[in-house]
């Protein structure tokens, strides 16, 4: 089962109809750029591209560097007034140069949020090797994830109404707020045109949506190369909410410890760059990792507390697409959000599938936050790091173990190890869950170092 | 791509509940009513939009499950109990089985501003009201939907402004065609508030007269539906215009979109455009002036009925395209622009005389 890639997307793959790939090149400017087509078997979809923005560091080497030592990137929120809240601690990105990061768009006209996605992926794009006009010679697809979108703007919006009236509203507002600029702001900074941008809002799991999403495009032959993940910006409106809700922790996340008291707001970007192992392979790219498959699927329960059952099924839905068995899977990169319901019902849910003896289980959150929409995408970037360098992260702020979450946390310290296989996770609120398998590629050049 | 059917439809619009209302409205060419919009902050008494008339989530789905939910959440989950009357999943199967892909714009601006307001004015930044708190995540809509119907495939809202509705409808192809689903409900919403209407103002001028509403279709991969078929998705193609050259890139969208459909211009029995605000709008109208013969560009109704529509423009086109008769297997196309820059193309085959509902 597990040496079968060409597995069915979903189980249930039909097959294309005769003469659909054999259309003539259609007539005009199109005919400019490499149209992606239907292949006739699917495609193996390879990382090469890793752009990180988080508590912990700018950039994928300092993001590595970070998760390898455990560092905690926990600090006082400034990005909006934290005055008269119970606790003002989450986990921002400081000392983000948007003006050095970005080169098409500006700064002072795009929210940060956009700013985020816009700046991961031009990192993305870099660190995979490549340019932007090798881009723009292929179709492509963007798509990042977001819980809040630029809320964050909103949020201005509202306090320049509170004290302005309606002459707040200005002719810039309406494109500066809305959801859709976060794909739409990577495609302005890249200076694209023949790619299909979508921003996917499903939450604290968005992320996962956003690769899976660009899996399926590039194994089908949709596109030729992906730039996906997720960004979100700290705002007030969230920061409320889950105070409103008792769920922010008063010092730091502690991910499926005994003590644990809710999770810490973060921010960042997590973008990837994706494309089929054949392009990989023909212009000598470095891979990360091989994105083997992925799940998807909805609770339909509850609006904020996550189901157990419903989550094992996701993560046998992303086993089964990736033709990996559990006893194969090395790693779980939790969601572990640090609250009582979620690590419970998570940790229930890894062991419905996978039985007494889990694999490692970590939570990065508890080093970087709670990152919203960039929260499954910078845990897959870490999973693909975890692979690439041979380690696991840890969970860190540990103290206890929950005896109701029984996994090897991997306390406070990193570990050498043999990652050939990482389950990440993405639950979400509204009970979107997603799921991403992530593993070794072996490289024809037999070498890890990077 | 193999490709999906459409096998049922409904909507909430300013016509009414359903799809009956909304079908006879575009066949007759009614402009949408204009009434007042709900009172709320900001909200100007001498506004009118093409509201859905007396639209109140709590009367339209109950007092069970719907307190503080937000106006977009409930037109999606009305829209939902329509089209899944009758219809919807029966055993664990079935419920396994069925997405949801939404398209929205940004959510419910005028929740999320009045949350954030009731941070900044309270005696306590987190007096917020707490039956509001699940409206803060964006996939509220769907999610909610969901959680009504045991819809408990992949639940995907998706977000592309005025193209909304266009890649909702191929993100739910796409889930069908990778076997990830096997029946996709797929639309686009849009609500109307005060702080809408003044950023669309402020953006689009302030005669700007707008809309609301939601629509939504059944999808069904075309081998194996259990509905009958009413039109089959041939092609949907999107892509960003650069430098506002909005007329460029839709050209090449819909050139792209014909040739997967393996037709041509010269075949298109139906078109119509988003009637995007501004030069976009301008644009795409000069595409279609220059593709096809007015009788294909007047045959069906145009959303300029319905106001700006914004998310639920696409879905809006697609009721356009549904309710208007003629013989089987007439090819009908829509556009989509957005003032931002993505333009986009669809393309369907109609399998009924479309007379029906």
């Amino acid at each position: 089962m597990s040496a079968d890639r060409t597995a069915p997307a979903g189980g249930a793959a039909r097959t294309e109809p005769a003469g659909s790939a054999a259309r003539t090149e259609p007539a005009g400017s199109t005919a400019r750029t490499a149209a992606a087509r239907p292949v006739a078997e699917p495609r193996r979809v390879v990382l090469t591209g890793c752009g990180a923005l988080s508590s912990i560091g700018d950039g994928v080497a300092e993001f590595t560097e970070g998760l390898r030592a455990g560092r905690v990137g926990t600090g006082d929120i400034s990005v909006f007034d934290t005055t008269g809240f119970p606790s003002r601690r989450g986990h921002q990105v400081n000392g983000f140069d948007a003006a050095a990061r970005l080169h098409r768009l500006e700064p002072e006209r795009t929210g940060r949020a956009t700013q985020f996605a816009a700046a991961a992926a031009r990192m993305a794009l870099d660190d995979a090797g490549l340019d932007e006009e090798w881009l723009r010679a292929r179709r492509g697809t963007v798509v990042v994830g977001t819980t809040d979108g630029e809320v964050g703007e909103l949020d201005l919006l509202t306090e320049s109404a509170l004290a302005l009236g309606l002459a707040a509203f200005t002719g810039a507002s309406l494109s500066r707020t809305a959801t859709g600029g976060l794909a739409l702001g990577v495609v302005r900074e890249l200076g694209l045109s023949d790619v299909e941008p979508s921003t996917v809002a499903t939450a604290c799991a968005a992320g996962n949506y956003a690769i899976g999403a660009g899996f399926d495009a590039i194994r089908a032959g949709r596109a030729e190369w992906a730039l996906v993940g997720g960004a979100d910006a700290l705002n007030r409106k969230t920061f409320a909410g889950f105070a409103r809700l008792g769920l922010i922790a008063p010092d730091e996340c502690r991910p499926f410890d005994t003590d644990r008291m809710g999770l810490l707001t973060g921010e960042g970007a997590g973008l990837l760059l994706l494309e089929s192992e054949e392009s990989a392979r023909a212009r000598g790219a470095e891979i990360y990792a091989e994105v083997l498959g992925y799940g998807i699927n909805c609770d339909a329960s509850h609006p904020t507390a996550p189901e157990r059952d419903s989550v094992a099924r996701c993560i046998r839905l992303a086993l089964e697409n990736a033709s990996v068995k559990p006893e194969e899977v090395d790693l779980i990169s939790a969601h572990g959000t640090g609250t009582p319901t979620n690590d419970t019902t998570e940790i229930a849910a890894i062991r419905e599938v996978y039985g007494d003896r889990p694999p490692r289980t970590v939570g990065v959150k508890a080093m970087i936050g709670h990152t919203m929409g960039a929260a499954s995408a910078l845990g897959a970037i870490a999973s693909a790091l975890a692979i690439r360098h041979g380690f696991v992260p840890p969970t860190a702020n540990h103290r206890t173990t929950d005896p109701d979450c029984p996994v090897d946390v991997v306390p406070n310290a990193s570990v050498p190890a043999d990652v050939r296989i990482v389950q990440n996770n993405g639950l979400a609120f509204g009970g979107n869950n997603a799921v991403v398998l992530l593993g070794r590629h072996d490289s024809p050049r037999g070498e890890y170092a990077r | 791509m193999s490709t999906a059917v459409i096998t049922a439809w409904s909507a909430v619009s300013p016509y009414g509940t359903g799809r009956a209302p909304l079908a006879a409205a575009l066949r007759a060419r009614t402009a949408a009513p204009e009434s007042a919009g709900p009172e709320e902050w900001t909200s100007d008494p001498e506004t009118t939009a093409r509201v859905v008339p007396g639209f109140e989530v709590r009367d339209a789905l109950g007092k069970a499950g719907t307190r503080g939910m937000d106006r977009l959440t409930g037109l999606t989950a009305v829209t939902v109990r329509e089209l899944l009357a009758g219809t919807g999943p029966v055993g664990e199967d079935e419920e396994l089985g069925t997405g949801l892909v939404l398209g929205i714009a940004s959510g419910s601006v005028q929740g999320f501003m009045e949350f954030t307001k009731s941070s900044l004015e309270g005696a306590s930044p987190i007096d917020v009201s707490p039956s509001k708190t699940p409206n803060m995540a964006m996939n509220r809509a769907a999610s909610a939907s969901a959680i009504r119907h045991r819809l408990k495939g992949p639940n995907t809202t998706v977000a592309a402004g005025r193209l909304s509705g266009l890649v909702a409808l191929d993100q739910a192809r796409r889930l069908l065609a990778d076997g990830r689903a096997e029946r996709v409900l797929a639309g686009s919403a849009e609500e109307y508030s005060a702080t809408r209407a003044h950023l669309t103002r402020a953006a689009h001028g302030a005669g700007t007269v707008l809309g609301e509403g939601c629509v939504m279709v059944l999808l069904e991969p075309v081998g194996t539906a259990t509905g009958t078929p009413l039109a089959e998705v041939l092609a949907v193609h999107h892509r960003v215009a650069p430098d506002g050259d909005f007329a460029g890139a839709l050209a090449a969208a819909v050139d792209a979109a014909l040739a997967e459909a393996g037709t041509t211009a010269a075949g298109v029995w139906a078109a119509v455009p988003s009637e995007a605000p501004g030069t976009a709008g301008d644009q795409e109208r000069r595409v279609h002036e220059e593709l096809f013969p007015a009788a294909a560009r007047d045959r069906a109704a145009s959303v300029a009925l319905l106001g700006e529509t914004a998310a639920a423009t696409g879905a809006y086109q697609l009721a356009a395209l549904l309710s208007e008769p003629g013989a089987p297997g007439r090819i009908a196309l829509l556009t989509a622009a957005d003032p931002d820059g993505p333009v986009g193309c669809a393309v369907l085959r109609l399998l009924t005389d479309g007379a029906a509902g």
